[in-house]
C-alpha cells in the first residue's frame, strides 16, 4: 500500500490506530500496518512496519520499524527500530520507556533510550532520547516544543569531535586529523535553528591542518542567535593547555605567517561579538579581544570570508602596550621568516594601531619607548628607539622618530630625532638634527623616506661627513691602525631596493695626501651577499709616513695613483684596477731603505743592478728613480705591472738619484694569485726580515 | 676580433688590405662560449661536500677534481707568487676543458654560512620534514614531521637557506664571467645536490613527485 497523502493521513492512520487498540479482547498484535512512505512534517519514514501489542496486564506495547527515515527530505538515517510501552488516550499518545536504534551512514548504529508525548491536532509535545552512543561518547536529547518553536537541549559527554567529521562536512567545515573529548550542553531552538547555546568544554584536541592544535584544553561559550537569516554569536574562550600553530589565511601571502602558542600557567582568553551570513559565508567582527598573559594584549575589529575564496577583507587591531622582549618572537617575527631579517631580536616597550585591508596595511600606529633592535648576524642595530609614528591612506599625519645610537656594520652613528609628515604612506621628513659618525659628524642637509614600512622601502640622504679621524675608523674596521682625517660632500646617500649608492665625493686626509672615493655603491647591503664599487684616486701620499705605519722599511717619496673598479664581495677586494707611483711626485727626494728594498725585491721576485748584495749590505738606504707599481686584479689573480716597461717585464723600482749605490727592482713574474700576495704582505707586517 | 678602427690605423701598412679583410671576415664569425658541464659539475660537488661537510664522493661524478694547491706558512713570498703563477698558467693550458671557479670571498662566505646552517638542517632532511627540490632549492615537504615549537625556525632555515643557494648560482655565474650562465649552473647544482646527499633524504624528481634516495 502506497500513501502519499500528508499529514491528515498520518493523524488519521494514528486515531484509526487507536480506536484498534482500544477496543477489548482484539487479538494479538492488536494492529499490525505497513505503509510504503509516511509523511509527518519535515519527517519522512519508508517501507514502514508498526505493531502494536498488549500484555496480559493491559499495557500496550508500540513497535516500529523503517527501512528509512528522512529529515526535510535531506538527512536519512536507516533500519529504524523503536519500541517502547505506549499509554493512548483520545487525545494523545506517549511512548515511554522506549528503545530507538538507526543506522546514520557515516556515525553507524546509534541507539538510546527514548520517550515521547504525541497530542492529536498538535503535533510532538516532548522526547528524550538519552545514552545516545555516539563518537565515542554519550549524548542525551532533549525535545521539547513549549509553544511553537521546537527546543533541543544536547548534554554531550566524552564525545570525540573527530568522530563528528560527517556531519561538520556537511555544514562546510573541514576539519581533518581531529580528535578530543567533549564535554557540556548544548541547546538549540527553532526549526531552522533560530538560537544556539553552547557550553562546553575540551580536553586533548588534536587538529592538524594548515593550522594544528596539539593536546589542546579548554572552555568555550558561544551563544548565537539567528536574525533574517543570519547569525548574531558571543563567544568567549579559554585555553587552558596544549600548544598551536595558527596560520590565518591572509590576502597576498604566499606562505602566510604561522605563529606558535603554548599555553603556560594562565589560560589564553579570547572573547568575540561577530556576526556570520551563512548565504554569503561572510564573518564580520565586531569586537574581539585576547589576551596572552606576559606576551599580549590585543582588540579587535574585521571583516572575512570563509571558504576556498575567501580571506581576510578587513581587519583593525590595537595593542595597547607589550614587553617586545616576548611578544615579538611569538608575534612579529613570523611575518618576516621570508625576509633577510628573520633572526632580529627587540627589546622594549612598544604600542600598536595596524589597519589592514585585501590590499594590505591600510593604517599604521606604531609607539616604540626605549626600544632595542640587534641583528645577530651583524649588519646593523639601535639602541633606545623611541617613536611616534602615525599613517593612514586617508590623510596627513605628523609623526617623530628618535634614537640613541644606530650601528651599520662596524660604523657608529650618535644619537638623533627625525620629524615626520605622512600622507598616504608617503613620508616626508620636516625636521632632523646632525648625528655624529664614530667621533666626527654626519651633517643632514636632505632627508627623504619612502615607502616606509614596505620592501620597496628608500631613503634619500644629502650631506657631509665632517672630520672623523682614522685612527677611530680604521679601529672601528678591524683595520691597521692609519693616522689621518675623512670629511666628504655627497650630493645624494640613496638606499633603495636593497642597494646604497652615494652621489658625490668622499675625501681622505691621510700620509698627507688625499684619497678620494667616488662612484661608492653597496649592492644588497643588508642582504647575504653585499658587494662594495668605488673608484679611488690617490694624490701624494708620504711614502715616508705610510712605510712607517705598515712596518714595510723607509721609502720617500710622494705615491699618487688610482684604484678603478673597486669590488669587494664579503668586505674583501675580488676586483679593481690600480696603478701606483711616485712618477707625479717632481723634485721629492727619492730614498730606499735596506729593509724596504729587500721586502720590495720579494714583490718582484729579484734584485739586479749594478752592485751585488754583498756589496748593498754595506749601506743603510739608496737612492731610487721612480717607484711604482700596477695590479688589476681578477678572478683571483693579480696581473701585475711596475713603474717603467723592461724587455717582457717591469721595473718596481728604476735606478737614479746621483751618488752611488744605484740599486733597480724587477718584477720576475707578470701574475699571481691574489691570496699569495696578500699572504706575502701579511708576513712582511708580522715579522723582521734581514738581508743577508 | 679587431674592431674596425684598429684596423683603418693599420691601413699605411702595405698588407693592410689583407689584414682588413681577415678582420672584416673575422668580425662576421660569431664566438661561441659553451657552458662547461663537466668542470661545473665538478665545481658543484666540490662546494656540496665543503656544505653537508663529507668527503663522500658522489653518484656518478664526473672526473674527479685536482687536489687544490697547498700553500704552507713557511713558503717564502716568492715561492708562494710561484705557486700562483703555475695556478694560473697551468689551467690556461689545458683551456680545451675550461674550469669553473668555486673560490671567490663572496662564494667562500656562502660556503661557510650553508655548511653552519647544514648541522640545523640535517636532522629534517633525515626525517623528511625538509626536501631538495628540482629547482636546486629546498622546501618543506612535510610540516608534520616538525614539532610545532621548531616550525618557524625550520622555516628560517629553510628561507635563508635558499636566499642563499640563489646568490650562490648567481656568483658562480658572474664570478665565471658569465652571469647568463646562472640558470645551467643552477640545474647542474640541483642534480648534484641530490647526488651527494646521502640515501633517506628526500627529492623531487622532475616530474614534481617526492623521491626517498
Amino acid at each position: 500500500m502506497t500513501v502519499t497523502s500528508r499529514r491528515t493521513f498520518f493523524r488519521r492512520s494514528l486515531a484509526c490506530l487507536l480506536l484498534l487498540a482500544a477496543s477489548p479482547g482484539a487479538a494479538e498484535p492488536l494492529l499490525s500496518l505497513q505503509f510504503a512512505e509516511l509523511e509527518h512534517e519535515a519527517l519522512t519514514l519508508r517501507q514502514v512496519d508498526i505493531r502494536i501489542e498488549q500484555n496480559a496486564a493491559g499495557e500496550h506495547r508500540f513497535e516500529l520499524q523503517a527501512d528509512e527515515l528522512a529529515l526535510n527530505a535531506a538527512d536519512v538515517v536507516r533500519d529504524v527500530s523503536l519500541q517502547c510501552r505506549a499509554r493512548l488516550t483520545l487525545a494523545h499518545v506517549a511512548c515511554e520507556s522506549g528503545r530507538l536504534a538507526l543506522t546514520h551512514a557515516d556515525l553507524g548504529r546509534l541507539n538510546g533510550a527514548v520517550s515521547f508525548r504525541y497530542a492529536f491536532g498538535q503535533g510532538l509535545e516532548h522526547a528524550e532520547l538519552t545514552g545516545l552512543g555516539l563518537a565515542a561518547g554519550r549524548i542525551d536529547l532533549q525535545v521539547a516544543r513549549p509553544g511553537s518553536e521546537w527546543a533541543i537541549t544536547a548534554d554531550l559527554t566524552a564525545v570525540d569531535p573527530g568522530q563528528l567529521q560527517p556531519l561538520l562536512q556537511q555544514v562546510g567545515l573541514a576539519l581533518p586529523a581531529l580528535s578530543g573529548r567533549l564535554d557540556g550542553r548544548i541547546q538549540a531552538a527553532g526549526w531552522p535553528l533560530t538560537e544556539v547555546v553552547a557550553d562546553m568544554a575540551v580536553q586533548e584536541l588534536n587538529y592538524n591542518g594548515d593550522s594544528v592544535a596539539q593536546d589542546v584544553a579548554g572552555d568555550l561559550q558561544l551563544t548565537a542567535r539567528r536574525q533574517n537569516g543570519d547569525w548574531q554569536n558571543e563567544l568567549q574562550l579559554n585555553l587552558t593547555a596544549g600548544e598551536l600553530y595558527l596560520v590565518p589565511p591572509l590576502p597576498g601571502y604566499q606562505t602566510p605567517p604561522g605563529f606558535y602558542i603554548a599555553v603556560a600557567g594562565q589560560p589564553i582568553h579570547l572573547d568575540a561579538v561577530f556576526g556570520y551570513a551563512p548565504v554569503t559565508a561572510q564573518v564580520t567582527i565586531q569586537d574581539l579581544n585576547y589576551h596572552h598573559p606576559e606576551v599580549i594584549r590585543l582588540n579587535g575589529a574585521g571583516r572575512l570570508r570563509l571558504g576556498t575564496a575567501g580571506g581576510l577583507q578587513a581587519l583593525a587591531v590595537t595593542v595597547p602596550s607589550v614587553d617586545l622582549t616576548r611578544a615579538f618572537p611569538v608575534y612579529l617575527q613570523p611575518w618576516l621568516i621570508d625576509s633577510s631579517y628573520n633572526d632580529i631580536e627587540l627589546g622594549g616597550q612598544a604600542a600598536l594601531e595596524i589597519g589592514l585591508d585585501e590590499t594590505g596595511i591600510s593604517a599604521l600606529g606604531l609607539q616604540f619607548d626605549d626600544v632595542d633592535i640587534r641583528d645577530p648576524r651583524d649588519r646593523f642595530g639601535i639602541s633606545d628607539l623611541s617613536t611616534d609614528i602615525q599613517m593612514t591612506r586617508a590623510r596627513q599625519h605628523a609623526s617623530r622618530v628618535s634614537w640613541e645610537r644606530i650601528d651599520v656594520y662596524q660604523l657608529q652613528l650618535g644619537a638623533g630625532a627625525i620629524s615626520l609628515v605622512s600622507d598616504d604612506f608617503s613620508i616626508r621628513v620636516t625636521d632632523w638634527q646632525d648625528v655624529a659618525l664614530l667621533d666626527g659628524t654626519l651633517n643632514i642637509s636632505e632627508l627623504d623616506l619612502r615607502n616606509v614600512g614596505t620592501a620597496a622601502f628608500e631613503m634619500h640622504l644629502a650631506g657631509a661627513v665632517q672630520a672623523v679621524s682614522l685612527p677611530t675608523l680604521t679601529a672601528a674596521l678591524g683595520w691597521p691602525e692609519l693616522g689621518g682625517t675623512l670629511t666628504g660632500e655627497f650630493a645624494g646617500l640613496n638606499y633603495q631596493g636593497g642597494d646604497l649608492r652615494m652621489d658625490g665625493e668622499l675625501l681622505v686626509h691621510m700620509f698627507d695626501g688625499r684619497v678620494t672615493i667616488r662612484e661608492l655603491a653597496v649592492r644588497d647591503l643588508f642582504g647575504n651577499l653585499p658587494v662594495l664599487a668605488a673608484d679611488v684616486d690617490v694624490r701624494d701620499i708620504d711614502l715616508e709616513r705610510l712605510t712607517e705605519t705598515f712596518a714595510f722599511g723607509k721609502i720617500t717619496g710622494r705615491l699618487s695613483g688610482h684604484i678603478h673598479g673597486l669590488r669587494l664581495e664579503n668586505w674583501q677586494p675580488v676586483a679593481f684596477d690600480a696603478s701606483l707611483s711616485t712618477l707625479d711626485d717632481g723634485d721629492t727626494r727619492h730614498r730606499i731603505s735596506q729593509k724596504a728594498l729587500n721586502n720590495l725585491t720579494q714583490i718582484g721576485g729579484g734584485l739586479s743592478g749594478a752592485l751585488s748584495r754583498g756589496f748593498l749590505r754595506y749601506f743603510d738606504e739608496y737612492s731610487y728613480g721612480e717607484l711604482g707599481v700596477s695590479c688589476r686584479l681578477a678572478n683571483g689573480f693579480c696581473e701585475l705591472g711596475g713603474v717603467e716597461r723592461y724587455n717582457d717585464g717591469y721595473y718596481l723600482l728604476t735606478r737614479g738619484g746621483l751618488l752611488p749605490p744605484w740599486v733597480e727592482v724587477r718584477l720576475a713574474g707578470s701574475v699571481i694569485a691574489w691570496d699569495a700576495l696578500i699572504a706575502g704582505f701579511q708576513q712582511i707586517a708580522e715579522s723582521e726580515v734581514e738581508i743577508d | 676580433m679587431q674592431s674596425s678602427t684598429e684596423s683603418a690605423v693599420l691601413s699605411r701598412s702595405p698588407s693592410i688590405w689583407l689584414i682588413a679583410g681577415l678582420a672584416l671576415l673575422s668580425a662576421c664569425v660569431t664566438v661561441n662560449v659553451y657552458f662547461p658541464a663537466a668542470a661545473a659539475e665538478n665545481a658543484a660537488d666540490r662546494f656540496i661536500r665543503g656544505v653537508y661537510g663529507e668527503p663522500a664522493a658522489p653518484e656518478s661524478s664526473s672526473d674527479e677534481a685536482s687536489p687544490e694547491p697547498q700553500s704552507g706558512l713557511h713558503d717564502t713570498f716568492g715561492q708562494r707568487a710561484l705557486t700562483g703563477l703555475l695556478d694560473f698558467v697551468v689551467p690556461a693550458a689545458h683551456a680545451q676543458q675550461p674550469d669553473i671557479t668555486i673560490s671567490t670571498p663572496g662564494i667562500n662566505k656562502l660556503q661557510s654560512a650553508m655548511n653552519a646552517r647544514h648541522e640545523k638542517l640535517k636532522p629534517y632532511y633525515e626525517s623528511g620534514a625538509v626536501g631538495m627540490d628540482s629547482n636546486g632549492f629546498i622546501t618543506l615537504r612535510d610540516e608534520s614531521a616538525i614539532p610545532l615549537k621548531d616550525r618557524n625556525n625550520v622555516k628560517k632555515l629553510v628561507a635563508d637557506e635558499n636566499n642563499d643557494r640563489e646568490a650562490l648560482y648567481r656568483e658562480v655565474a658572474s664570478a665565471n664571467g658569465h652571469p647568463e650562465w646562472k640558470s645551467d649552473i643552477q640545474a647542474i647544482f640541483a642534480k648534484r645536490w641530490v647526488a651527494n646527499a646521502p640515501s633517506g633524504w628526500w627529492y623531487q624528481s622532475a616530474g614534481g613527485d617526492w623521491v626517498q634516495k
